[in-house]
């Protein structure tokens, strides 16, 4: 009895252990400088594009209101978006995206981010504000620690450009599929590390 | 008509085809561009623009310019196209030296018959002129390259019937002129053929039949076959691999021939090849077939949108009678000055195994055209 008593509490102390070992990290705020942006545009006509981007910041961390949430968001600069071709990109960031009519449209962000797992693969949702339009999305994540307290997303999801007001991208009666796919590669570091910079 | 002798010809269109290599960029796989069709009107690529084709042609130019949406499609889109070339053989025997220059003039149009169908033609003149030691010699030869008509039923199915080079994996005119120098030197460049293409974003296929182009050196140059050509796209529509078969008949050679090809691009910088294995029996002839390896290899970096470089190899070997090995590498400048205006700057090393001579060729060409 005494016996069963002591294993079941070193079980449950081991498991409290464990629990904190995961939660631990997730529950300080994490700083994003840099990444890798690649928007996947596919032509109406066959082929596809990329319009890629290294300008990504923001912080993340355990949101107050609800557990599984994130707080913090990310911002992408989309004055900064290169398609390889000089004359796409002039289009691209003035005819479509409008990135001249300032907040709201110079900086893309995704906010509320809802992630299933803080570890490994997994679904996330957020909010993204693009071209002045709020809009739910919704993807997937694969989230790898380090041991020196660092994390590394990779995220993908798919957006319609309609509906975010984004007039549909054609050029010389060529045009880009509603559809576009959104992927997201960087590393997060806590703030206490990155403070020390 | 031809003022003097064809083996000068032959010679100088070999040297000055990178003259002709401004007219399909399979490199464009770099930015996505897995097809032809989104750029020329053919789906085999090469030749005219289409609206799309010409703004993307300006945009990757030095001198860019923005190019209005037309109201609707044009029934009839042309151009004409004028090719300066100059270069300088320099060969380990002196005698074989020599200077060349080239002037091409091709008029291209494609007119829209209905909604599905089209004809298109390409023709024009070409000059050459060439000095060895103490000799000098000209030519002059009206050229129809292309007389084709076409049926697209729908988008990705393009039936065509009519003269023009045959499919291959990369659509270069480089590689295919070097394989038919190496397999089929007294043929013809345009076959008259009848063939379809089938595309996808993943997949390209294109089988065809062929028979004699008219204007061959000779009789039993005259040949009749057919092939297939076929690709899928392996990764995000930056890698397209896919295999070639053909085989061919003459009164006096049988020919078959296997072979794979790649384009692959990585943003700025790509990797193009293709390589076939032809097998060539001579029917009048007890002697055992003798079986041609002929490769391409093309590393191209696009420095600037406008300003790609480039290092080919050639690579030949020929087994049975008469057998070689003969490698080229020519590193290559591309400079689009304008949607007006491109300049091709190379040097081609050639190597022969054997007795034969090693040479090298300095070239210059300038393609003008105009624009409609």
């Amino acid at each position: 009895m005494v016996i069963t008593t002591r294993l079941r509490l070193i079980g449950v102390t081991a498991i409290a252990l464990f629990v904190s070992t995961i939660e631990a990290p997730a529950q300080e705020r994490l700083h994003v400088q840099g990444g890798d942006i690649t928007v996947v545009c596919p032509l109406t006509v066959g082929g596809s594009f990329e319009a890629k981007t290294k300008a990504l910041s923001g912080e993340v961390g355990p949101a107050p209101q609800q557990a599984g949430d994130l707080g913090g968001s990310l911002l992408v600069k989309l004055d900064t978006l290169a398609t390889g071709i000089g004359l796409r990109d002039h289009h691209l960031r003035d005819t479509y995206l409008e990135v001249d009519r300032g907040d709201g449209y110079d900086v893309a962000t995704i906010e509320n981010i809802q992630l299933e797992k803080s570890e490994g693969k997994s679904a996330f949702r957020g909010t993204l504000l693009l071209h002045g339009q709020k809009r739910q999305v919704s993807g997937t994540s694969a989230i790898h620690r380090r041991g020196d307290g660092t994390i590394h997303v990779d995220a993908e999801f798919p957006l319609k450009v309609s509906e975010f007001e984004i007039p549909k991208p054609t050029y010389l009666g060529v045009g880009v599929r509603d559809e576009i796919q959104v992927k997201v590669a960087f590393n997060a570091s806590p703030m206490s590390t990155t403070s020390t910079h | 008509m031809h003022v003097k002798t064809r083996p000068f010809a032959v010679a100088l269109l070999t040297l000055l085809v990178h003259s002709s290599s401004a007219v399909a960029l399979p490199t464009m796989i770099r930015l996505g561009y897995n097809n032809c069709a989104a750029c020329h009107l053919t789906p085999q690529g090469g030749g005219l623009l289409t609206p799309y084709g010409k703004g993307i042609d300006t945009a990757q130019s030095l001198q860019r310019r923005e190019i209005a949406t037309p109201d609707q499609l044009r029934r009839s889109l042309y151009d004409v196209r004028f090719v300066l070339g100059a270069s300088r053989l320099s060969s380990e025997q002196p005698a074989s030296s020599m200077t060349s220059s080239n002037v091409r003039m091709m008029f291209r149009n494609r007119v829209m018959l209905s909604s599905h169908t089209a004809v298109s033609y390409q023709a024009g003149l070409d000059t050459a002129v060439s000095k060895k030691t103490g000799t000098s010699s000209g030519t002059a030869d009206f050229v129809v390259s292309k007389a084709l008509f076409e049926y697209r039923p729908k988008d990705g199915v393009a039936f065509q019937v009519g003269r023009d080079t045959l499919p291959t994996g990369l659509g270069l005119p480089d590689p295919q002129t070097f394989l038919r120098r190496q397999n089929d030197p007294l043929g013809t460049a345009y076959p008259v053929q009848a063939k379809a293409f089938f595309w996808t974003p993943r997949f390209e296929v294109a089988p065809y039949a062929y028979g004699p182009g008219f204007d061959e050196t000779g009789r039993s140059a005259r040949q009749h076959g057919g092939g297939v050509q076929g690709g899928v796209d392996i990764w995000k529509q930056r890698a397209v691999i896919g295999m070639t078969t053909r085989t061919s008949r003459s009164t006096t050679i049988d020919r078959r021939s296997v072979g794979a090809y790649a384009r692959l691009g990585f943003g700025r910088w790509g990797v193009l090849g293709e390589h076939d294995l032809t097998s060539r029996t001579v029917r009048t002839s007890t002697l055992a077939p003798a079986d041609n390896v002929v490769g391409f290899t093309q590393v191209f970096v696009a420095a600037k949108e406008w300003f790609v470089t480039s290092l080919l190899v050639d690579d030949v070997v020929t087994s049975g009678p008469g057998g070689k090995h003969l490698y080229r590498l020519a590193p290559t400048a591309q400079l689009r000055i304008s949607d007006k205006v491109t300049v091709v700057l190379s040097t081609r090393d050639e190597f022969i195994t054997g007795l034969a001579a090693n040479s090298r060729t300095y070239a210059v060409s300038v393609a003008l055209k105009s624009v409609q």
